[in-house]
């Protein structure tokens, strides 16, 4: 279920976008003069039927096996952040967010490369750039 | 909004977002069939994937709710209610015939 995005109530001079999260005692924050997006998800066991919802079967076989709890935070929170650069966010619907690509530690997900980082018990998965 | 639903339907339903959200608020907060996943719980969306996965967990196969909820419009899974999921459960149990 969607978030309304997070508004700049003070003027600022120039075009500012802002994406904000947080999980436990973990918050990040990002800002740019284009859209941006950042997210930050719990490492856990997920069942079954929430790959179901999530995930195609295509996209579950793009994640690495080794570490699978951990790159399906990864890639759950990378949909996110591309649903928070839309100014969107997933709209209850998370497979309408296609991963496409893992190269490394970056996750393509409609056409869109995130960056996510492992961080203890946490993945935290932003966009900053326009062109990557 | 008003649902003619069966109590018990709605404490199986709460007790399955209590676990799923599993933080201390919602162990205190009053769920009921007029519950508003999105402006009563203000659920994040991995919140609700997870409730909507552990609710198929829970009432098994004969509930085909991940198949119902794909059907949902945007604008119907926001408006969404504890008693919109109840009586589809009951539908779904009636025609499987456990008794409700």
């Amino acid at each position: 279920v969607p978030r309304v995005r997070p508004h700049i109530t003070e003027p600022y001079g120039q075009p500012l976008h802002i994406s904000i999260t947080h999980k436990g005692r973990l918050a990040a924050a990002i800002a740019a003069s284009h859209p941006v997006g950042i997210d930050v998800e719990t490492i856990e066991a997920r069942s079954d039927n929430f790959l179901a919802l999530a995930f195609s079967a295509e996209e579950l076989e793009l994640l690495p096996s080794h570490g699978r709890e951990e790159w399906i935070a990864r890639a759950w929170a990378a949909k996110e952040v591309v649903g928070k650069v839309a100014g969107t966010g997933l709209r209850a619907n998370p497979r309408a967010f296609r991963l496409e690509a893992i190269r490394q530690q970056r996750i393509c997900v409609n056409g869109l490369w995130v960056d996510t980082l492992k961080r203890q018990n946490e993945v935290i998965a932003w966009r900053g750039e326009e062109d990557v | 909004m008003s649902f003619t639903v069966d109590p018990a339907i709605i404490r199986e339903i709460s007790a399955v977002i209590r676990e799923a959200v599993a933080e201390d608020w919602i162990q205190q907060f009053e769920i009921s069939a007029d519950t508003s996943f999105n402006e009563d719980l203000e659920l994040e969306s991995i919140e609700f994937v997870t409730i909507a996965a552990g609710l198929q967990q829970h009432f098994g196969v004969q509930v085909d709710l991940i198949g119902w909820l794909s059907t949902k419009a945007f604008e119907e899974l926001i408006a969404l209610r504890v008693g919109n999921i109840a009586e589809f459960v009951a539908d779904s149990l009636n025609a499987g015939g456990r008794q409700s």
